[in-house]
């Protein structure tokens, strides 16, 4: 496939924003190199009060609309509560991890990055009724050099020590939620079309309960919103060849994935029904994320004042919330070509009733 | 190959008591071999060759035991208690029939159960010989005795004991009987004792000091109905073992095992099997060790008293085992 | 010393799951060429490498064996199903540790993946709410079905892909230190002999299987049948969690293992050299009739030889993070060295077990 959207220096910032470590209050590493790639793209560029980036691109033609797309900094991380002096910590997450998913895991804690690595039981004085119980946080330990421990305070952020990579067909790294948002919207701000006043903003907490989306959708009341976001595919193989997966949530090899109904909003009809006909006008392949639950900025956007319309458009990515995730370069790359098109194809028609 | 393999099967031959199969088996090689040893664990040891220059000793080893029972107890009513010989397990004993090496046959009951969905453990059952006392059972605590079940041909498929490992038995007799020439030192092992812990390979294998161990066995499959995740079938050919729960099987020779199917065109398979082990495992750490492996045949249905194998497999076994043998090969480290 | 630090850094990077020990194998042939005066590689891989000693005369010159595994645990395919692969373990495993852990396929070229668990929703009602066993877990390698047939097949060999980190300068965290912190250990004992004088010879033996069965020492024991042996392996660690005698600092130096399966009297003069160079270490108690080593298959090779069991102090054994402390490995490598430079040709008398019960003279 010829790779249009995703080119080598569009991989590169999605890279560089992986290994970049921004968990929910701590964004500002992040936010810092998104100011670097953007500003000379757009017209005005300011940090609110809770830390959201919110950036400024004039619409060059009449007429115009105010559309807000939100992609969040912030990306599960960890944080010390704790500290034992033998080299152990006591962790819990900030935004959901599985207690499951980190033994035996290195992390990098604090703001010089001090390597640890996540506990786990050794297995000949672990008992076998005790490895069928599932791990808890006051289980987990982190552990540290001795001599390093002293340099660790209870409220340091704690991050997963994961390298960007390419597995298979698959990009493989941490935090592609939503650093693939966040890249995709760098996109959409460098490639804005004219009659789109568009405000770009990279928020704050979202893992956190759509926080930051929530006072930036009101400091700018928009007349439409976009969250661009990653989304769950959960796509295993069966033990059984009768058993069918019908719940996975969305599939990777689909395309971007359009929200129906999550738990936070019902989307409009009205710009789903654009969405597909843009995709299928330029032969991008999309996919419906199954109605259940989850939710994105989109969900604070649309509840904003008297109430916004608004639409999430996210990449189907495999094994979010954990430290390695995996999405598709097709899947990227159709996102891309979708937004493209669609933005191109926005008109106030679309908000009228 | 169907005649010798029935045979073999229906004849008796519970661990610690395999005479019978040993005279079997001996009267079908003893003009094909040259030297015959029966030694003190009742193995049946039949070499054939000597080493050449450039050829190795080799020990193949089959197990002749099959799983059964052995009398414990006889009570006031002639009800015969009893334990396992090997792996028997209680959901394929209840309502078993068995026959006693002195040709008695009984039935396997239980005490009664609150469920139709329990079964009680062995130590709960019992044979019922139909005897009316202590004194008129022709059973006697010590005595030894084999699941029965009748053969059945399905064409294609066999059904029947003790598949485990008279089929492996099989492939070995037929191997003997057709191989023409070789030019490594050959040891056949009928060995005793297989299911209680490899006991006849392990003293065979310290006398017989082979330099390449290979295994005739049985192995699960993984085709029925909600299986467990094994990648091998009935019928797709003998499969070459990678690894079991007892053994590693030497790289270099499941590389060897690989490459002489595929130049002769024979099917087979690979084995990783997570429950179970062979008599290449004892082979495999003997004395200063040996390079090993393991041929399987594969099987459904293993230690219940209705196993079942593909003859295609097995057929194509004899052809891989007698190839591998035919030729020289060299291992390095 | 640095050299054994950076051989330690190497090999807890590499592969050489049981039964597949040979890259490792090699990394040590190329070390211990230049230290030892002969090596060769046994039937099942093991390497020994011999360093003859000065002892001259009628008797036969003694011998002691070094003993410490070079294989991992790791894990293996059984099946290629949909794109994804089935796995199980080789040696022993927690299944609670893999999810989301990065791996290494050894298909017909290395292939990297992660190993993936399914949600709740996806597994029978009768594990909800428990750990996922390792049957249910998969490994992603992102390639499609056709690529990934082409490529893996069962039994192929997975080994974990993590790189080894030092959490401070003493402290390393790595894979595969559960053995090959002892192989480092024994490298540093070999760079210490080879500036000293000492009679007896030492072969250093780094078995392989010791995690599927201790097959390598069985072999290997028998096949060297020495005087003397000594066992290096790893001990138990102090670890959230965890409780019991037999849990130790690390960093406080090499725990020499006392019981009724070793010999009492080597290691009474095993500790009399620690004391004297004061050379720290604890005294692990083994009451048991087994120490889950490679002692046990040497102990009772042949006529039987009397062995000795060091340990370092490890922690989370068997996960893909296993901890150490520098000191204890370079200890124990100094602690060896030291009592094979103390072994004279009259040392096996002290070993005794005191004079025939009959009254005839042998």
């Amino acid at each position: 496939m010829n790779y249009r959207y995703t080119t080598p220096e569009v991989i590169g910032l999605l890279e560089t924003l992986t290994l970049t470590n921004g968990g929910s209050g701590d964004e500002k590493a992040v936010r810092d190199l998104l100011y670097q790639e953007i500003k000379d793209h757009v017209d005005s560029i300011r940090v609110d009060q809770l830390g959201n980036m919110i950036v400024h691109k004039a619409a060059t033609a009449t007429p115009s609309m105010k559309v807000m797309v939100a992609a969040h900094m912030d990306e599960v991380s960890l944080m010390v509560v704790d500290k034992k002096d033998e080299g152990f910590l006591e962790v819990r997450p900030v935004g959901g991890i599985d207690a499951n998913a980190l033994s035996a895991k290195p992390v990098v804690i604090g703001k010089d990055s001090i390597p640890g690595v996540f506990s786990a039981r050794t297995i000949h004085i672990t008992s076998a009724s005790e490895r069928k119980s599932l791990l808890d946080y006051e289980k987990l330990r982190v552990s540290v050099g001795k001599k390093k421990i002293e340099k660790i305070n209870p409220g340091d952020y704690v991050y997963f020590m994961t390298p960007f990579e390419r597995l298979g067909d698959f990009f493989a790294a941490k935090a592609i939620d939503d650093r693939v948002g966040c890249a995709n919207l760098i996109w959409l701000l460098k490639n804005a079309p004219g009659h789109i006043d568009l405000y770009g903003v990279f928020t704050v907490q979202e893992e956190l309960g759509l926080r930051g989306a929530k006072v930036a959708a009101y400091q700018i009341m928009p007349d439409l919103g976009f969250a661009f976001d990653a989304t769950p595919a959960i796509e295993p193989p069966l033990m059984d060849s009768n058993e069918h997966n019908y719940a996975y949530n969305t599939q990777t090899g689909r395309g971007p994935a359009i929200y129906t109904v999550d738990r936070g909003q019902v989307h409009n009809e009205k710009v789903i029904f654009l969405i597909r006909k843009v995709a299928e006008k330029h032969d991008i392949p999309y996919q419906l994320r199954q109605p259940g639950g989850g939710g994105t900025d989109s969900s604070a956007i649309h509840m904003t004042g008297s109430g916004i319309i608004s639409q999430s458009i996210s990449v189907p990515t495999r094994y979010l919330h954990s430290p390695i995730s995996m999405m598709r370069q097709d899947d990227w790359e159709h996102t891309l070509h979708l937004i493209d098109t669609l933005f191109s194809e926005l008109s106030p028609e679309i908000i009228k009733e | 190959m169907k005649e010798l393999l029935q045979t073999l099967v229906q004849a008796i031959g519970p661990t610690g008591h395999e005479n019978t199969v040993r005279e079997l088996i001996k009267t079908l090689i003893e003009d094909h071999v040259d030297e015959i040893i029966v030694d003190a664990l009742g193995n049946l040891i039949a070499r054939k060759g000597k080493k050449q220059a450039g050829g190795l000793r080799i020990m193949l080893s089959a197990h002749i035991d099959e799983i059964g029972v052995i009398a414990t107890h006889i009570d006031e009513k002639g009800f015969v208690r009893f334990t396992s010989l090997g792996g028997v397990r209680p959901y394929t004993a209840y309502a078993g029939h068995v026959r006693f090496i002195n040709g008695t046959q009984g039935v396997i009951g239980m005490e009664p159960v609150d469920s139709a969905t329990t079964v009680q453990p062995l130590n709960r059952m019992f044979i019922d010989v139909g005897a009316e006392s202590k004194d008129t059972c022709p059973v006697s605590v010590g005595d030894f005795g084999v699941f029965e079940r009748p053969f059945i041909d399905l064409g294609k498929r066999v059904v029947s004991k003790a598949m485990d490992d008279r089929a492996g038995a099989a492939v070995l007799v037929d191997t003997i009987r057709q191989l023409k020439q070789s030019p490594h030192e050959l040891w056949f092992v009928f060995s005793t004792q297989e299911e209680v812990g490899l006991r006849g390979a392990r003293t065979s294998a310290y006398r017989i000091e082979p330099d390449v161990g290979i295994a005739l066995d049985v192995t699960l499959t993984g085709d029925l109905p909600k299986a467990d995740t094994m990648d091998v079938a009935l019928g797709k050919g003998p499969a070459i073992k990678v690894k079991d729960s007892g053994m590693i099987s030497s790289p270099a020779i499941v590389g060897w095992m690989c490459d002489t199917a595929s130049e002769f065109d024979i099917p087979y398979q690979l084995e990783v099997l997570v429950g179970g082990t062979t008599d290449a495992a004892a082979i495999q750490i003997n004395k200063a060790g040996a390079l090993a492996g393991c041929i399987s045949i594969p099987c459904r249905y293993v230690h219940s008293p209705s196993e079942m194998v593909d003859m295609d497999d097995i057929e194509n076994a004899v052809k891989l085992v007698v190839k591998l043998l035919e030729n020289p090969v060299e291992f390095t480290n | 010393m640095e050299e054994s630090r950076q051989l330690l850094m190497t090999i807890t990077s590499m592969a050489g799951v049981s039964g597949y020990e040979k890259p490792v194998r090699e990394v040590l042939e190329e070390k211990w060429q230049p230290l030892v005066d002969e090596m060769h590689v046994s039937n099942l891989g093991s390497l020994h490498a011999l360093k003859r000693g000065t002892q001259n005369g009628e008797n036969k010159r003694k011998r002691i064996m070094l003993a410490a595994h070079m294989d991992a645990i790791g894990l293996m395919v059984t099946k290629v199903v949909d794109g994804y692969l089935r796995f199980t373990s080789v040696g022993g495993f927690d299944a609670r540790l893999l999810p989301y852990q990065p791996v290494i396929v050894h298909g017909k070229e290395p292939i990297k993946g992660i190993v993936a668990t399914p949600v709740e929703r996806h597994l029978p009602e009768k594990l909800h709410g428990k750990s996922v066993p390792m049957e249910y877990l998969y490994i992603d390698t992102g390639l499609s079905p056709e690529k990934l047939a082409g490529l893996v097949k069962p039994g192929d060999i997975v080994s974990l892909a993590n790189e080894p980190i030092e959490l401070d300068e003493d402290t390393i965290a790595a894979h595969t230190l559960d053995d090959r912190g002892a192989v480092a250990a024994v490298n540093e004992c070999l760079q210490i002999l080879a500036q000293r004088v000492h009679a007896w010879d030492v072969v250093a033996v780094a078995t392989t299987q010791e995690e599927v069965g201790l097959k390598g020492a069985f072999t290997s024991g028998f096949a060297e049948n020495p005087d003397l042996a000594i066992v290096i392996d790893m001990g138990f660690a102090k670890e959230p969690g965890a409780s019991g005698y037999y849990l130790v600092e690390m960093g406080e130096g090499p725990c020499l293992a006392y019981g009724p399966v070793l010999n009492y009297q080597l290691y009474a003069e095993i500790e009399k050299v620690a004391k004297r160079l004061e050379i720290p270490y604890h005294k692990e108690i083994n009451p048991g009739g087994r120490t889950g080593t490679d002692s046990d298959a040497i102990t009772l090779t042949r006529e039987g030889i009397p062995t000795a069991l060091f340990s370092i102090p490890l922690r989370y054994m068997h996960s893909p993070y296993e901890i150490i402390h520098y000191d204890d490995m370079e200890r124990t490598g100094r602690l060896l060295a030291e009592f094979i430079c103390s072994l004279d040709i009259d040392f096996m008398e002290k070993l005794s077990q005191g004079p025939a019960a009959s009254s005839e003279e042998k």
